[in-house]
């Protein structure tokens, strides 16, 4: 971890990421800035490429409300090496999923700069709206005060990742109780960006570890609750039918993960169109069947597709109409199937995905069985 | 009865060009090289079975798993009726014939008479349903000898479990002729005459005599107790008892009275290493054998379980083995014992048996087991015939010795490469397929039309089906579909029932539910070449097999009509691909010059191909200098010369390979010498002989030089040089330190030649000065086969052995100036110190550096350098990459002899590869969905056979057709079926499932 920090003159620290932004902008040390801004439109933020210094106005990264996991937009403009130096203000699930993203041949993200940030987490949509009409500063109050922070989804309250540890600079929140924000550079590309900035040089806050560290202890108990009662949700077999008994199939979990990456969904090909021959031979099998069809199916094929790269960002469940608990599903399987082959998901991307790497010697199984 | 018998004798009289005799795994292997270059071959065996040994094991070392059928050509694999070698071989070449023996062979290679001696079965396949009246109803029991005499069998009965179509064959000197087989059998199949036919073979081309070894009986050498103690047992008895088609079906219990098994011990060496029974042989294979037995039953008999092997020396002298011995000694906790056992005596009054020895420490240990296994080797004669000498006989193994698959099949290809080259020096042709036809495309395209054929053969079922329920739900499925029944669609009458049926009507789908006699390969052959269907478009459905499952008695219509269902679902999903033809470029590369290069580059000029030979150095031979066997020498040298004249070959010196494209069949390679000038050279297959060299861990014992402490190469070196010290003398003391640096990490592999050449030098020495002291520090002497007999010479005069284990090796003190090694004699318990005059450190090989070859031709390595094989057993000098092979030390470290053999073993694979003028690929391969693929590259990434690659700038991934073996791994990984493998479409597979459902 970084023992300094850049700091800006601004007192705001919205304005200070502004500021940072901007100036790297107009010194030309990137061609764009990759980061969620509010629309003229909405109040929710939502993920912008901006290009012009002065359109930082409505840029707001740490607002605590994120509607889609950025990593698929940020993808779309990181597809192939375009000469372009694009700087990406991520939260940590982001990124990790982004580099999944990369793994997957899906971008490139060897010209870009990562901005990451110490999570403080995300609140759901209509939450985030509510909070936001008596709270008109929440981006900054939500950091100070205790009390809006436990409007965070389920799960960011148990997420244990809350850190950017790949990203050239974190955006350090945990001093904003004082009103300090800070720029932690964490790769020599994230030093070299800073220093050409003149900005103040200090040593980070003397309560940023500690801040993590309780930060982490409250989180990972929470996580331990959430996936005992997550397993419930899967075994028996009875159980799993029940959690997804009201799935509409309008396949938005599909659409709000950021690592499920195929152009079109094997569940939207002719292999599942089925005709209606097949529908009345089913019932007439059974005497009757639930409509839409299919639907544990396509669970039980996302889980064995995306389980090894589940990020754990919680967006499925966030958008899933029928309040289907997706996420705590998806991340009860996929820290199962993690830990069998030793695989997380956006630590390295030069690290290969299990179903590449995996060879049958591969001695980490052999003990799984054993247990 | 309006048909002939059709007898065993009948069916040989097609033409034969060559007669394998032996059908265990080396016959096999021959037999399938020349079926694949269109040779018509008769296989046959004394043996009422194939397979041989191996019938009777179900795992194999290093990887525990079968794996057989990966000796099976990968070309044209969907033409084959199974893919499983255990249920039989059934390559349209090959014709096989059990219970039969060749007794005369005359005449001159090219044009033999082959006479021989064939025992009916009694049952006649052709007719035969598989149904197993026949052995329900016979009343003769004996001892069933394929499950180690532990359970009975009848004398009708099967040879082997497994077997498809499972004929019953008849024991002749059981059957007692009762006639009750007869009576009961539903098809007429069987004939109660045993009596030996003759039959001679004319204008066959060569005999290949594959006899293999026969095991050991132990029983022989009372000390153990075989046959009177019933729970001491040999490895392959022991094997049985792991089996799930064994005589527990699995369960680990023992003979005698049936209580679980937890606690073995093996015993090594039985009936080997012994001068005392005339036995100065070891057999090679046993060890690893044990290793293995012991690795599988230690994990079936779970955690409370113990396996202990007592040995004298744990011979792992394969690539791979060392670290798999390593592997159950640490981390399976398998017990290794160095002990030559005594005997073993019953435990009190109980079954258990006692072994009582002296450990390490000089204490006497009683330990009480189970079960001891015998870890019995090949016998000490050989199997002799007296045609073996015959001109046109072509032997396998001139010497007696039992090796393992991987020398077996190396083997077996060397002496293919060698019968044809006869074949080729002569002019002979392989008897053309007259029907080479393929299925006629206008009506494969038509919309699928059904017949489906519904066999009456109801009276061998013991379930009964209702037909006429049947054959609504299939009239339900679709109006237009036709319904045939038939009696007995295995009779010849059924058949043509069956083809009229067919050529009559407009179906171009058909589905066969009867047993599985009905439909053998010769009929599918005709499905294609008379019918017009291809293979694919025809399904049987082996009612029989599926009954079986009921409880007798029960109704079986519905689960038939489901099957029935979901077969003709999936048939109607399959389509039909021409498959592609490609000529060939007949020429090889071979990379290296050492005496593998060499040889492969000779051989294959020889069969006419024009061999490109390119070496890195300025000089071909490798090191030829070190080579210790004056004949293999001489053969070298030979070699030598003939290469340089031999206009057929090209020698590149100086010269390396860069660049390589294209397919097998057809590859374009670029060379670079070393002056920086490129050529591009076309060629058809490749032979990676890139060799190895010793390398000198003597640092890892010596931390300074001295004159005196030199390699066991530079030893052999001075022995041959008349006015060395060594050879002047006089020598006092000469010791020797085997394994330096070798068989434990970094380099933990056997060199194989060390402890063979540490011995001659030893020997030697004591021929010159009979008084010099030698002693050899080792840890095990790996004289594996016949070099055993060096092991024991060199104890008869006299030189002394001392055993060390890793964890304390010998030390050497130079503090004094003289050469001092210090160890432990663990025989005398207690420290020894000899002052050396010469000390020799035995140091490995290791394969010379090839990861520039590796990039340009993207093969695998081991962790030690060594070029990985596409299988260590089944296809030792294949690589993954179809078209190249690999053979010498740079796969494995091996004797010289072994080499050359391994260099005739990859030019036969090139042979089967190039000798056709084109090749037809298997029509069964992948294509992406262009329009819903992410090309994330991860087909590309799990193609075991570079079949894809991604077009950058369009972004597009394709699939090089010839490549693409259709091995289905990357429609398994894509997650949205923008990736499909030919007619596995999921379409098919899922509307299966929807019918089963």
């Amino acid at each position: 971890m970084s023992t300094y920090m850049y700091k800006t003159k601004d007192q705001n620290p919205i304005d200070a990421v502004k500021t940072v932004l901007s100036a790297m902008l107009a010194k030309s040390q990137v061609d764009a800035v990759f980061v969620a801004a509010r629309t003229p439109y909405a109040k929710l933020p939502m993920p912008a490429l901006i290009t012009s210094a002065d359109k930082m106005d409505d840029v707001d990264p740490l607002a605590p409300a994120a509607p889609l996991n950025a990593a698929r937009q940020a993808s779309s403009i990181l597809k192939y090496e375009t000469g372009k130096k694009i700087a990406l203000v991520l939260r940590p699930c982001e990124e990790r999923a982004l580099i999944e993203l990369v793994k997957l041949n899906q971008c490139d993200i060897g010209n870009a700069v990562i901005i990451g940030m110490t999570c403080m987490g995300r609140m759901e949509n209509g939450t985030y709206l509510k909070c936001l009409d008596d709270h008109e500063d929440l981006s900054i109050s939500f950091y100070v005060k205790p009390d809006l922070q436990a409007h965070i989804t389920t799960t960011c309250k148990s997420c244990d990742k809350f850190l950017s540890p790949n990203a050239d600079i974190t955006i350090d929140v945990t001093g904003m109780k004082d009103g300090i924000i800070g720029f932690l550079p964490q790769s020599e590309k994230g030093e070299t960006l800073l220093s050409g900035l003149y900005l103040a040089r200090e040593k980070t806050s003397t309560y940023r570890e500690k801040t993590i560290e309780d930060m982490l202890k409250t989180r990972q108990k929470e996580k331990e609750q959430v996936m005992k009662a997550a397993k419930a949700l899967l075994n028996p077999l009875e159980n799993f039918q029940k959690t997804v008994a009201t799935c509409l199939n309008c396949y938005n979990c599909r659409t709000a993960c950021p690592v499920c990456y195929c152009k079109e969904c094997v569940f939207l090909t002719d292999i599942f169109a089925h005709k209606p021959e097949v529908l009345f031979q089913r019932a007439k099998k059974k005497g009757a069947i639930k409509l839409p069809q299919d639907t544990s199916m396509f669970h039980l094929t996302r889980l064995s597709h995306m389980a090894h790269a589940c990020v754990g960002c919680g967006h499925c469940s966030s958008v899933c109409p029928s309040g289907i608990p997706v996420a705590d599903m998806f991340r009860a399987v996929a820290e199962e199937v993690q830990r069998l082959y030793q695989y997380e998901p956006g630590k390295d991307m030069h690290e290969r995905p299990p179903y590449i790497a995996y060879r049958e010697k591969n001695t980490f199984i052999e003990q799984g069985e054993d247990r | 009865m309006t048909e002939e018998m059709t007898s065993k004798a009948d069916r040989i009289s097609t033409p034969v060009n060559i007669v394998v005799a032996g059908a265990g795994i080396t016959g096999i292997r021959t037999a399938i090289d020349f079926a694949a270059s269109g040779y018509k071959v008769l296989l046959v065996d004394k043996a009422m079975h194939g397979g041989g040994i191996l019938t009777r094991l179900d795992h194999q070392f290093p990887n525990d798993h079968c794996g057989m059928c990966r000796m099976l050509p990968m070309i044209d694999r969907g033409t084959d009726k199974e893919t499983c070698l255990r249920r039989g071989l059934f390559h349209e070449n090959i014709l096989t014939c059990y219970s039969t023996e060749v007794v005369a062979v005359d005449g001159k290679a090219g044009d033999l008479a082959v006479n021989l001696s064939v025992v009916p079965t009694g049952v006649d396949k052709t007719r035969c349903s598989g149904c197993g009246e026949c052995e329900r109803v016979c009343p003769v029991m004996v001892p069933d000898h394929f499950n180690g005499d532990w359970v009975n069998r009848k004398a009708i009965f099967l040879p082997t479990p497994h077997l498809s179509p499972d004929s019953r064959v008849i024991d002749w000197q059981a059957c007692t002729s009762c006639g009750a087989c007869v009576e009961v059998c539903p098809t007429h199949a069987i004939t109660l005459n045993g009596e030996r036919e003759q039959v001679e073979l004319k204008g066959v081309y060569a005999v290949v005599l594959a006899r293999g070894v026969n095991l050991y009986d132990p029983a022989l050498t009372d000390v153990y107790g075989y046959g009177v103690l019933p729970n001491v047992v040999t490895a392959t008895d022991f094997e049985r008892i792991m089996s799930s088609s064994g005589p527990y079906q699995g369960e680990m219990m023992r003979p005698s009275d049936g209580k679980p098994i937890k606690k073995i011990a093996w015993i090594q060496c039985v009936g080997s290493r012994n001068v005392m029974i005339g036995a100065d042989f070891c057999s090679s294979v046993c060890c690893m054998f044990a290793v293995k037995e012991a690795i599988l039953a230690k994990q079936k008999m779970g955690k409370e379980s113990d396996a202990v092997i007592f040995y004298m020396d744990m011979r792992t002298f394969g690539r791979d083995f060392q670290r798999y011995k390593d592997e159950a000694e640490n981390v399976k906790g398998i017990r290794f014992v160095r002990m030559r056992v005594h005997s073993i005596q019953l435990h009190e009054n109980t079954d258990d048996l006692l072994i009582s020895y002296v450990n390490k420490d000089g204490e006497q240990v009683d330990e009480i087991f189970d079960l001891v296994v015998l870890s019995t080797g090949r016998k000490k004669d050989f199997l002799t015939c007296d045609w073996a000498e015959a001109d046109g006989v072509f032997q396998v193994d001139r010497l007696p010795g039992f090796k393992d698959i991987a020398d077996s099949v190396v083997g077996a290809s060397a002496i293919s490469e060698q019968v044809l080259r006869m074949i080729h020096q002569q002019n002979l042709k392989p008897d053309k397929n007259e029907s080479d036809h393929s299925p006629d495309i206008s009506f494969v395209e038509r919309r699928p039309s059904y017949i489906t054929v519904l066999c009456d053969c109801n009276t061998s079922l013991s379930n009964p089906i209702d037909f006429q329920k049947l054959e609504n739900t299939i009239h339900a499925l679709s109006s237009g579909h036709q319904i045939l029944r038939v009696e007995q669609a295995c009779s010849k009458e059924g058949w043509q029932t069956i083809r009229k049926a067919i050529m009559d009507g407009q179906a171009n789908r058909c589905l066969i539910m009867a047993c599985d006699a009905a439909v053998d390969f010769s009929r599918k052959r005709e499905f294609t070449n008379e019918l017009g269907f291809p293979v694919s478009f025809v399904d049987l459905l082996d009612v029989v097999s599926l009954v079986r499952r009921f409880q007798e008695g029960e109704d079986a219509t519905d689960t038939v009509s489901k099957e029935v269902f979901m077969r003709l679902n999936r048939l109607g999903t399959r389509s039909y691909a021409s498959p592609l033809k490609q000529a060939q470029v007949k020429t090889v590369l071979v990379i290296g010059g050492g005496p593998a290069g060499l040889q492969a580059a000779s051989v294959l000029a020889a069969h006419g191909f024009t061999v490109k030979l390119v070496e890195k150095t300025d000089r071909l031979g490798g090191k030829l200098a070190q080579i210790e066997e004056s004949d293999l020498k001489q053969h070298v040298e030979k070699m030598l010369a003939g290469v340089n004249k031999n206009p057929q070959i090209d020698v590149y010196l100086e010269t390396e390979v860069i660049q390589t494209s294209g397919r097998p069949g057809v590859c374009m390679t670029k060379l670079k010498h070393a002056s920086g000038e490129t050529r591009i050279i076309h060629h058809g297959a490749t032979i990676l002989a890139t060799g190895g060299k010793e390398v000198d861990t003597s640092a890892s014992v010596v931390s300074e030089s001295h004159e005196r402490i030199i390699t066991g190469f530079d030893m052999d070196a001075m022995l041959k040089a008349n006015d060395s010290d060594l050879v002047k003398g006089p020598v006092s003391t000469v010791v020797m330190i085997q394994c330096v640096g070798s068989r434990q990490e970094p380099n933990n592999y056997c060199s194989r030649i060390c402890c063979l050449k540490s011995l001659k030098n030893a020997i030697r020495i004591k021929d010159l000065h009979p008084e010099t002291d030698i002693y050899i520090f080792y840890r095990d002497i790996m004289t594996y086969g016949n070099s055993e007999i060096l092991y024991t010479e060199a104890r008869k005069k006299g030189v002394l052995f001392i055993p060390f284990d890793t964890d304390n090796p010998p030390r050497i003190n130079m503090a004094s100036g003289a050469i001092i090694i210090e160890g432990d004699d663990p025989f005398l318990g207690e420290p020894v110190q000899i002052k050396a005059d010469w000390l020799a450190l035995a140091t490995g090989v290791m394969p010379n550096d090839v990861s520039d070859l590796k990039q340009v031709f993207s093969f695998e390595t081991t962790q030690d350098g060594f070029i990985q094989e596409a299988d260590s057993k089944w296809r030792p000098v294949d690589t993954e990459r179809v078209g190249v092979f690999v053979c010498g030390l740079a796969r494995t470290p091996a004797r010289l002899d072994e080499v050359l053999l391994e260099a005739n073993a990859a030019a036969q694979r090139v042979l089967t590869l190039l000798e056709k003028d084109h090749t037809s690929y298997s029509p069964v391969t992948a294509r992406v969905r262009n329009a819903i693929c992410s090309v994330c590259g991860i087909c590309i990434e799990v193609c075991p056979y570079q079949a894809r690659y991604m077009d950058e700038d369009r972004r597009v991934v394709h699939v090089d057709n010839l490549a693409c073996q259709g091995c289905g791994t990357c429609a398994a990984e894509c997650p949205n079926n923008a990736t499909v493998l030919g007619e596995y479409e999921d379409h098919g597979v899922m509307s299966m499932i929807e019918s089963s459902l």
